[in-house]
C-alpha cells in the first residue's frame, strides 16, 4: 500500500497497529480511507478501541506498525503548526484553563494560522466573531470558560475547532453534555461542514444520530474495524447485536429512514 | 492592560518604588540628592552617602526587583502549563534543592563568604539544579501529559530533602540558625556581582518565557488540545520548564527561597490584564519585581537597626491572599476552575 499513501486522501490507515505501554488492549491493524467530504462517524462500545483511532489519526500517539497518512504526508512530514491548519481535534476530556474569556479560548483556535507572535488581524477577527454567532454565544463572550456549564463549553470548544479551518475535523463524542436540540444542532452544523469538503471523523454514541447524519460508519469492536460503509448497511441489528449483546429493533421514522429502538427492559441476548 | 501601556504603567511605577527603597533605610537620603548623586552631582552632600547608595541600597534593591520578577514569571508558566492555581516553581523541587545545597555548604563550611555567589550560593544553586533534574527523571515520560505526576514527584522530593535538611540540622545543631534564616530568603548580601549574575541568566530566561506566551495560552488548553491546535506540547513545555526552573534557581541562589510570590503576583496580574499569557509573563515580571522591592524595604526598615527575613514579609501579605483567593474560588464551585 505504498503507493496508497501516496494518494492525497485525508486520511489512510496502512496496517495501523497500536498496543499501550502496559496492559492487554491491542489495536489493530486496520487499514481504511476517509475521504474528502465525508461525515464519518464510529461507532462501537466503550473501549472498543474509537478513541485510539482518532488518537493515531491526531498523531496523540504513534503507530507501533503501519502507517498513517494525512494528504499523502505522515505525521513525522507535517510541521506542527502545518498540521493545526490541516486538522482540528476535540478530545473528549477537556481543560479549562482558569480566566480564559470565551472570545479569547475561541481565538486560540487561530494559533496555527497566526503563529506565536503575530497578532490576530481582522480577517481572524471576523471568522471568530461568525463562529461565535453561529454557536449563539454572543452573550457568553465575555464569560470566563471555567464558568460555562458542560453544553456552553462544549459548544465553545467546537467553534474553537471551526476557526482553525481545519480539513479535518477529529471528533470524540461531539454530542457530550448536550440537550437534545444543541446535538442536533451539532450534527446538523457537522453535515453541513462535510458538504463543504471537510472530512468529518467523529465518535458517536448514539446509532441513531449515525444513521441519520453520517455518510459513513465504522464499526469498532475489540480493537478493530469490524466493518465500513453506510450506516444502514453496517448498522444492521444482527452486528450491533454481536457487538453490543443487545436486541435492536429497527423501526422506520417519519421520513422513512431506518431507526434502531432498545429494548425496553435489561433484556439481554440469550447466548 | 495590553502591550503599550504595560510598559507606559510597568516602567515608570518599578522606577518609581526602586527610588523609594533606595531613599530609605537606616540613613534617609532624600530623592532629590539621589537623583543628584546618581548624575554624578553630589557635591556637598556626605560622602557616605553615594558609597551607602552605590555600594549596598543601589545593588541590593536591583536585585530584589530581579529576584521577584523572575519569581513570578515562574509562577506564571507553572501555572499555566500544570492547567493549576496553585501551582509555583517551587514545586518542581527548586526550593528544596536549593536549601538542601545551602544546608549542605553550611554544615561543610561554617564559614561563609568567598567569591562570587560564595560558596553557600553556589551550593545552592547546583541543588536546585540537580534536585529539579531529578524530579523531572522521577516523574518520567508522561509529566506533560498528566501533569500531576510531576507535581506529585515533586512533592515526593521535596520531602527526601527537607528530611535530609533536617536529619543535618539535627547533627549540627550550632548551625540550625543560619539554616533557619537562609531557608526564609534574604537580600541582604546582594552586591553587584550577584545583580549581574541575575541579569545575565533571570532577563534572557524571561524573554524567552514572554516569547513563549502564546504558546502557553495553547498549552494552558490540556495536552491533547495543544497538540490539535499545532504545536508540540512535549517540546515546548519542556522548554518552558527549563528556562523557568534556571531562572528560579538563580533568584533563589541569590535570595534563598522566597515564598509566595511566584504564587501570589500572576493572580494579581491576571485579576488586573485579564489571562492571555502574552502579556501576563512581562505583567508579573514587573509586579513581582515591585512587591519584592517593597517586602525588602520592609524587611529592612521595620525593625533597625535589625532586619527580618524578607519570606516572613512576603508569607504575611500572601497567606491571607491565598485565603482570598480560596474564598472566592469556592464561591465558583470549583478550585481549579
Amino acid at each position: 500500500m505504498k503507493g496508497a499513501l501516496m494518494a492525497e486522501l485525508p486520511v489512510i490507515l496502512d496496517h495501523t497497529k497500536w498496543r499501550p505501554h502496559s496492559g492487554s488492549f491491542e489495536f489493530g491493524p486496520v487499514s481504511i480511507v476517509a475521504d474528502e467530504g465525508k461525515f464519518i462517524a464510529l461507532v462501537g462500545p466503550n473501549g472498543a478501541g474509537k478513541s485510539t483511532l482518532l488518537n493515531l489519526v491526531s498523531g496523540i500517539i504513534t503507530p507501533i506498525e503501519g502507517r498513517i497518512g494525512l494528504f499523502g504526508k505522515t505525521h513525522k512530514e507535517w510541521k506542527a503548526r502545518e498540521r493545526g491548519r490541516l486538522m482540528a481535534f476535540l478530545s473528549q476530556d477537556p481543560e479549562r484553563p482558569f480566566g480564559f474569556p470565551v472570545s479569547e479560548y475561541i481565538g486560540l483556535g487561530r494559533f496555527p494560522h497566526v503563529g506565536p507572535f503575530r497578532s490576530l488581524g481582522k480577517e481572524d477577527r471576523n471568522i471568530i466573531d461568525e463562529e461565535i454567532g453561529a454557536w449563539g454565544l454572543e452573550h457568553l463572550e465575555s464569560r470566563a470558560v471555567s464558568n460555562l456549564s458542560g453544553g456552553e463549553f462544549q459548544r465553545v470548544r467546537l467553534a474553537r475547532a471551526l476557526v482553525q479551518e481545519p480539513k479535518i475535523l477529529l471528533l470524540d463524542e461531539p454530542g457530550n453534555h448536550l440537550d437534545l436540540s444543541s446535538r442536533m444542532g451539532i450534527l446538523n452544523r457537522l453535515r453541513e461542514e462535510a458538504g463543504g469538503g471537510r472530512c468529518i471523523l467523529a465518535v458517536l454514541h448514539d446509532v441513531n444520530d449515525a444513521l441519520l447524519y453520517a455518510d459513513q460508519v465504522w464499526l469498532v469492536a475489540d480493537g478493530r474495524l469490524l466493518c465500513s460503509g453506510s450506516p444502514q448497511e453496517v448498522l444492521q441489528p444482527e452486528k450491533l447485536a454481536q457487538v453490543y449483546g443487545l436486541e435492536l429493533t429497527p423501526f422506520t421514522n417519519g421520513e422513512g429512514l431506518m431507526m434502531l429502538g432498545v429494548p425496553s427492559f435489561s433484556r439481554s441476548l440469550p447466548d | 492592560m495590553t502591550g503599550k501601556k504595560l510598559w507606559f504603567a510597568g516602567v515608570p511605577a518599578l522606577t518609581a518604588v526602586i527610588l523609594l527603597a533606595v531613599s530609605y533605610g537606616s540613613v534617609r537620603i532624600p530623592i532629590g540628592d539621589i537623583l543628584a548623586i546618581l548624575a554624578g552631582q553630589g557635591e556637598g552632600l556626605p560622602d557616605t552617602w553615594s558609597l551607602i547608595l552605590w555600594k549596598i541600597r543601589i545593588p541590593r534593591t536591583l536585585a530584589a526587583a530581579l529576584v521577584g520578577g523572575v519569581l513570578a514569571t515562574g509562577g506564571v508558566s507553572c501555572q499555566g502549563l500544570f492547567r493549576n492555581p496553585l501551582s509555583e516553581p517551587y514545586l518542581l523541587g527548586i526550593s528544596s534543592g536549593a536549601a538542601l545545597g545551602a544546608t549542605i555548604a553550611i554544615v561543610a563550611a561554617p564559614v561563609s563568604g568567598g567569591a562570587g555567589l560564595g560558596v553557600i550560593g553556589s551550593a545552592a544553586f547546583i541543588g536546585a539544579m540537580t534536585v529539579t533534574v531529578a524530579v523531572f527523571i522521577a516523574a518520567g515520560r508522561g509529566a506533560f501529559k498528566l501533569p500531576s505526576t510531576l507535581l506529585l514527584s515533586g512533592i515526593a522530593i521535596a520531602f527526601l530533602c527537607q528530611a535530609v535538611i533536617w536529619l543535618l540540622m539535627t547533627l549540627n545543631r550550632d548551625q540550625v540558625e543560619r539554616i533557619t534564616f537562609w531557608t526564609l530568603g534574604s537580600l541582604s548580601s546582594a552586591g553587584w556581582f550577584k545583580v549581574l549574575w541575575l541579569t545575565a541568566i533571570t532577563i534572557p530566561s524571561t524573554i524567552v518565557l514572554a516569547s513563549m506566551g502564546r504558546v502557553l495560552d495553547v498549552l494552558s488548553t490540556g495536552y491533547d488540545s495543544a497538540h490539535g491546535l499545532g504545536v508540540k506540547p512535549q517540546r515546548s513545555a519542556a522548554l518552558i520548564l527549563a528556562f523557568t526552573a534556571l531562572g528560579t534557581a538563580a533568584a533563589v541562589a541569590v535570595a534563598g527561597s522566597i515564598g509566595f510570590i511566584g504564587l501570589m503576583v500572576p493572580h494579581v496580574a491576571r485579576l488586573l490584564g485579564g489571562p492571555s499569557h502574552r502579556n501576563l509573563v512581562i505583567r508579573s515580571w514587573f509586579g513581582g519585581a515591585i512587591l519584592l522591592v517593597l517586602a525588602d524595604l520592609a524587611a529592612r526598615t521595620v525593625n533597625p537597626p535589625g532586619e527580618i527575613p524578607v519570606g516572613i514579609v512576603t508569607a504575611l501579605l500572601g497567606a491571607p491572599f491565598l485565603l482570598i483567593l480560596v474564598r472566592g474560588r469556592r464561591g465558583e464551585g470549583r478550585l481549579d476552575g
